[in-house]
């Protein structure tokens, strides 16, 4: 049976082919999924340790308990101790610990008095395992039993304290066991070994009273007996180590370290939850919405290649159905020829499997590095491992692509040679036809896109509040196009008909016979159209998609921000003297900002001065002429910006101000308007309203504490710098820069170099970036990219092989055309008028529901990426260059076939053609 | 009465592997009296079929000349033979071979609108049905009628543009005996009553004795010739 089954697949080797691509594209998107998640989701969970890094300058993984023995209360101590021991029991992961005991500051003084050295406070201290983390710098490491105690110091606490190496001190009222008071001698100097270890949650600087000496000399000082007065501090670092934690991790490290904190709490510890908790849990909710969304995505590439599987398969049987039946009639029954099948299919699908594998790892990583819709950069690659979640999803698509292949047989299993005849050139209603599902479909895809585009507003809440969007949504879209195609498919005969009746029955033999073929034999075409349909419809729609949603986000990042750089000089004031008492209004100082104008790269800079009212208006202060030269108009208001800025030119207290002044406030043009700031007043005359003005956000939707939303209106007044200056005072602006080309790179250089401390600095390309390695956006191109290569692949093949096989099996009735003396090239013309009414208008048919769907779903799409951003109106954008694409891949497949047809015309002998018809 | 087609030492080879030649056909000559049933018989493989495709203009002998009504459609380009194909000839084949799409009236319109005709199709069509005996069911579709009845069809259309000749080979191959009977008939009718030359293949003995000239072939030679009176009934 092997046998047999190994030389019909040499036989079919095109089709086998085709079910392979078909197969290893399924089985490798379908790995890449679990494969992108989880590397990817160990990156996001690593930008946000990093973020917290930068933000917070501090660890994320550090755990803290702290407890000050005062009196007698020394077993809180050894249960603390205790429990920290455990840690890496407890905990289990990669961790640091670090214990640190100290005395309560105590006075000193040096035994050999120096002029410039008084009276000091310091700390006795022991930091475990602080002898293999240190550097000395000068002297030498303390050595533990002398009489006069030995000591180390920081640098900033031999500053900070004013002593030197070899400085002795006593302590006034800390006493030896004799009862004798303390001394201790500084013999050496340190820094840290590794200052970006994790051991130093504190940094040895910090340490700036403390006298560093031997565990067994502190511990005969205070720790022998736990019972006396003396006040000593113990703190306890436990320190994991989040650069190694993995997103699986997760679970068990929550729990765990909570029962470690909740211990340490029980035993009567002050403890500090560390960083990485609370940063589990705003991943989590990130990355569910992240995932959910892109699984969305995934979805109906993979319901394609499914089809993709079903029509190639189903092509393969009806090609095979003679021999099925033969073997039929010889005595086979359904479940031989099932079984024959089934291992057809699971051959095939573990053979895919192999190369699925390593295709899908290298789809990963091509996902992680896309910039942009079909635009990739280099990037640190991901770590992508074979985990149990992507051999299950790799199963999944194996079993999937099984069934597929093989459901179609169990209706040709049935039949033998008998009835094989006469089923035969029967082209009746299909089921879908008779039940009108395609007029269900399309309804109820219309009915959820109404629905979803009411809810609108609850869905940007929903969005904000960190759920994913509905999958119903994506689903909608998705029955829009499989319904406008079925109805599309329904409609098409009447078309045929009707254009067959217009052009009448004089026409070229070969066109006559054409029209016939498509009106008698038009429903068997029904699942290449419907295919068509769907992969251009979605190849545009993806596109759509992709280019739509981050052309969208830049631009609302961009009229956010204002401009290219918007930043703040840090103004020297006279602060110090006001709380000194010495002056009672804050004055600043105004630097020169025109030296950034002489910056080369710098095309422009503007002041702003962005400031809020007592009333909570935004006011923003500009100089009319140099905002014009910065700032970028929308386009979207009843006048150009540059109209609004020559009206506010004309008159120095002249303001512009947002459109809710007027809707709202009942404001009108000439109203006069009086702006507090700092008590200030100034009166102002509306000479204009605005619904956009760079960075002016009407409304903006919060997030209340119980989880409800709350939109909130947001006011902006527009006015002259010079005349507010005068009426409020000089304050620090920002400076919006327009730069030359993209690179601010000059301009950091420029302050580094100048030393200019700065307030702000906001970059636009940064935040650019930021969007584009977000893993939301990231993935999204990636996915979207990804299902538009395969769209092209499936077309390309789909097509191709579809067409030139259906074409095979009526090489018996050419050889009829031609022994009746039709010309080859009248064949020819006869499969191009085929083509036009089919292929061609469905591939047109499939342009146009892709715009459609576009043009309603992308809004409700986009809702998932720019909830908490958009203030622009949603552009549409579909790239040409897309199109092109798709086009030119659909004709280059229109030409192979057409040439792979003109050469099987062209190469047909007539008489051998004719032979096939003798069975 | 005259011949209308004759052959000059016709051989058909084919390259077969290694380099050597098969002969299908080997120095035949032969003529096709005009109005006449012409039977070409033989066995399986004794190149009766390939001998009536080349007088059908659908193959080319290697070697020798073939004159139909006067002309060497040897000399003729492939546009030429299309024409000639789709003007003086009409073809039945041994399978069935209605174009699935059409139904029957449709069948031999499409054979008239290839021919060029251009006045009356209608009524050819229907004429030609007629002649057939199937002017009752002349809008079903082949797969709805039997063997038989659609290889009648096929002979209506065959016939259908007047062609100087028909050529049918093996037409009643997949037939049962009695329907190859009346076909034989309907051949027999068509020659007497409308004056049609027809060449027909076969290697249905019981069916030889209708002819009027009967032409023998085995292993690609030409091993008998004989004229004979058709017996009635």
């Amino acid at each position: 049976m092997f046998k047999f089954l190994l030389s019909k697949l040499m036989h079919k080797k095109w089709m086998v082919l085709c079910l392979l691509i078909g197969n290893i594209l399924l089985i490798s998107i379908a790995v890449s999924y679990p494969m992108y998640k989880q590397a990817s989701l160990n990156r996001m969970l690593n930008d946000e340790f990093n973020n917290y890094r930068e933000k917070n300058a501090g660890n994320p993984g550090v755990i803290t308990f702290e407890y000050t023995k005062k009196k007698n209360a020394g077993d809180v101590f050894v249960t603390l101790d205790n429990i920290y021991n455990s840690a890496n029991d407890a905990i289990g992961a990669q961790l640091v610990g670090v214990r640190v005991y100290a005395q309560a500051p105590s006075k000193a003084n040096l035994v050999n008095p120096r002029d410039d050295v008084g009276e000091l406070k310091l700390r006795l201290t022991n930091m475990s395992g602080v002898e293999e983390q240190v550097s000395i710098v000068t002297g030498q490491l303390y050595s533990e039993g002398q009489d006069v105690i030995q000591a180390i110091v920081s640098e900033n606490c031999m500053i900070a304290q004013n002593l030197m190496l070899g400085d002795e001190l006593a302590f006034t009222n800390v006493k030896n066991a004799a009862d004798n008071k303390v001394r201790v001698v500084i013999v050496g100097v340190f820094r840290e070994m590794d200052a970006q270890s994790d051991y130093w949650v504190e940094g040895a600087d910090d340490y700036a009273d403390n006298l560093f000496i031997a565990y067994s000399d502190f511990e005969k000082l205070y720790l022998q007996d736990l019972n006396t007065s003396a006040m000593v501090k113990g703190t306890w670092y436990t320190v994991v180590d989040t650069g190694k934690l993995t997103t699986a991790d997760i679970p068990a490290i929550q729990a765990k370290t909570r029962d470690y904190i909740k211990s340490a709490k029980d035993a009567g510890g002050t403890t500090k939850e560390p960083a990485y908790l609370e940063i589990f849990e705003e991943y989590s909710s990130k990355a569910n919405r992240v995932m959910a969304s892109l699984m969305i995505l995934e979805v109906p590439i993979l319901i394609l290649l499914c089809a993709f599987l079903f029509m190639i398969s189903g092509q393969m049987l009806s090609m095979e159905q003679n021999e099925i039946s033969i073997l039929k009639s010889r005595g086979a029954s359904g479940g031989q020829i099932f079984g024959l099948y089934l291992m057809q299919s699971g051959l095939l699908a573990v053979l895919s499997a192999v190369v699925a594998l390593p295709l899908g790892i290298f789809m990963t990583q091509l996902l992680g590095s896309s910039n942009a819709f079909l635009e990739f950069v280099r990037r640190r690659a991901l770590d992508i491992d074979i985990t149990a979640e992507v051999l299950l999803y790799g199963l999944a698509a194996v079993i999937v692509s099984i069934l597929v292949t093989v459901i179609p047989v169990i209706s040709y299993s049935k039949v033998s040679i008998v009835n094989l005849k006469q089923r035969k050139n029967r082209a009746g209603k299909r089921l879908w036809q008779k039940l009108y599902l395609d007029v269900v479909i399309l309804a109820v895809s219309i009915y959820g896109y109404y629905v979803f585009s009411q809810q609108k507003e609850e869905m940007t809440v929903r969005v904000m509040s960190g759920s994913s969007l509905d999958p119903l949504l994506y689903f909608s879209s998705s029955l829009f196009i499989l319904g406008m195609g079925l109805v599309a498919i329904r409609i098409w005969p009447w078309l045929v008909k009707l254009v067959f009746k217009l052009v009448g029955r004089a026409i070229k033999p070969e066109t006559y016979a054409s029209f016939l073929q498509i009106i008698r034999t038009g429903s068997k075409q029904m699942f290449i159209m419907m295919f068509l349909v769907l992969t251009v419809a979605l190849g545009i729609f993806n596109s759509t998609v992709a280019r739509t949603i981050l052309s969208n986000a830049t631009q609302n990042t961009a009229y956010r921000l204002g401009a290219d750089i918007v930043m703040q000089e840090k103004w020297k004031d006279n602060s110090a003297a006001v709380r000194a008492g010495m002056a009672t209004e804050l004055i600043y100082t105004e630097p020169d900002y025109s030296k950034f104008n002489a910056i080369d790269g710098v095309a422009n800079v503007a002041r702003v001065l962005d400031t809020k009212a007592t009333d909570g208006a935004r006011l923003l202060g500009i100089v009319t002429n140099e905002f014009g030269l910065v700032a970028q108009d929308t386009g979207l208001d009843d006048y150009a910006l540059i109209d609004y800025l020559n009206v506010l030119a004309t008159t120095s207290n002249a303001v512009l101000v947002s459109e809710n002044y007027r809707s709202i406030k009942g404001m009108d043009i000439g109203d006069s308007i009086t702006v507090t700031v700092d008590g200030k007043n100034a009166v102002c005359k509306i000479y204009g309203f605005f619904n956009y003005f760079p960075t002016y956000v009407a409304k903006t939707v919060q997030i209340l504490p119980d989880g409800s939303a709350q939109t909130v209106d947001n006011y902006m007044v527009v006015g002259n710098l010079s005349f507010i200056q005068s009426k409020i005072s000089v304050t620090p602006y920002d400076l919006w820069v327009d730069l030359k080309g993209d690179n601010a790179d000059a301009v950091a250089a420029f302050i580094a170099e100048n030393k200019i401390t700065m307030a702000k600095y906001d970059v636009l390309q940064n935040e650019f970036y930021e969007i584009r390695n977000d893993t939301l956006f990231q993935g999204t191109s990636g996915i979207l990219t990804m299902s538009f290569i395969v769209i092209l692949i499936l077309c390309g093949v789909g097509f191709l092989i579809y067409w030139v096989l259906s074409i095979r099996e009526r090489e018996l009735l050419f050889g009829v055309f031609r022994a009746m003396g039709m010309s080859r090239r009248g064949i020819i013309r006869m499969l191009l008028n085929e083509q036009l009414f089919s292929s061609v208008l469905f591939i047109g048919v499939g342009a146009g529901i892709g715009a459609l769907v576009s043009t309603l779903f992308v809004p409700l799409i986009q809702i998932a990426y720019t909830a908490d951003n958009q203030v622009l109106p949603l552009k549409l954008i579909t790239q040409s260059s897309d199109l092109v694409r798709l086009f030119v891949i659909i004709a280059v497949m229109f030409i192979i076939c057409m040439a792979v047809l003109a050469r099987i015309v062209f190469s047909m002998k007539i008489t051998n053609a004719l032979k096939l018809g003798e069975d | 009465m005259g011949n209308v087609i004759e052959t000059a030492n016709i051989s058909r080879a084919f390259s077969v592997a290694g380099g050597e030649k098969f002969y299908a056909l080997r120095d035949v000559n032969i003529a096709i009296p005009e109005n006449k049933l012409t039977i070409l018989k033989g066995r399986s493989g004794s190149g009766k079929t390939t001998l009536i495709n080349i007088l059908g203009a659908l193959d080319m002998p290697t070697e020798g000349k073939v004159t139909f009504a006067g002309q060497d459609i040897t000399a003729m380009n492939e546009q030429e033979r299309e024409e000639l194909r789709r003007t003086q000839i009409g073809f039945v084949f041994q399978s069935v071979s209605l174009i699935p799409i059409m139904t029957a009236y449709e069948n031999v319109e499409f054979a008239l609108r290839l021919a060029g005709v251009k006045e009356n199709i209608k009524e050819r069509a229907q004429e030609s049905l007629k002649m057939v005996g199937l002017a009752a069911r002349m809008y079903h579709m082949p797969q709805e009628l039997s063997g038989g009845e659609q290889q009648r069809v096929a002979i209506a259309r065959a016939i259908a543009h007047r062609p100087k000749v028909v050529f049918a080979d093996e037409p009643t191959a997949e037939l049962d005996t009695g329907t190859s009977l009346q076909v034989m008939k309907l051949f027999s009718e068509l020659v007497e009553r409308e004056g049609i030359t027809i060449i027909m293949t076969t290697h249905d003995r019981g069916l030889m004795g209708m002819g009027g000239m009967l032409y023998e072939l085995s292993d690609g030679q030409l091993v008998n010739a004989q004229e004979k009176e058709a017996e009635n009934g």
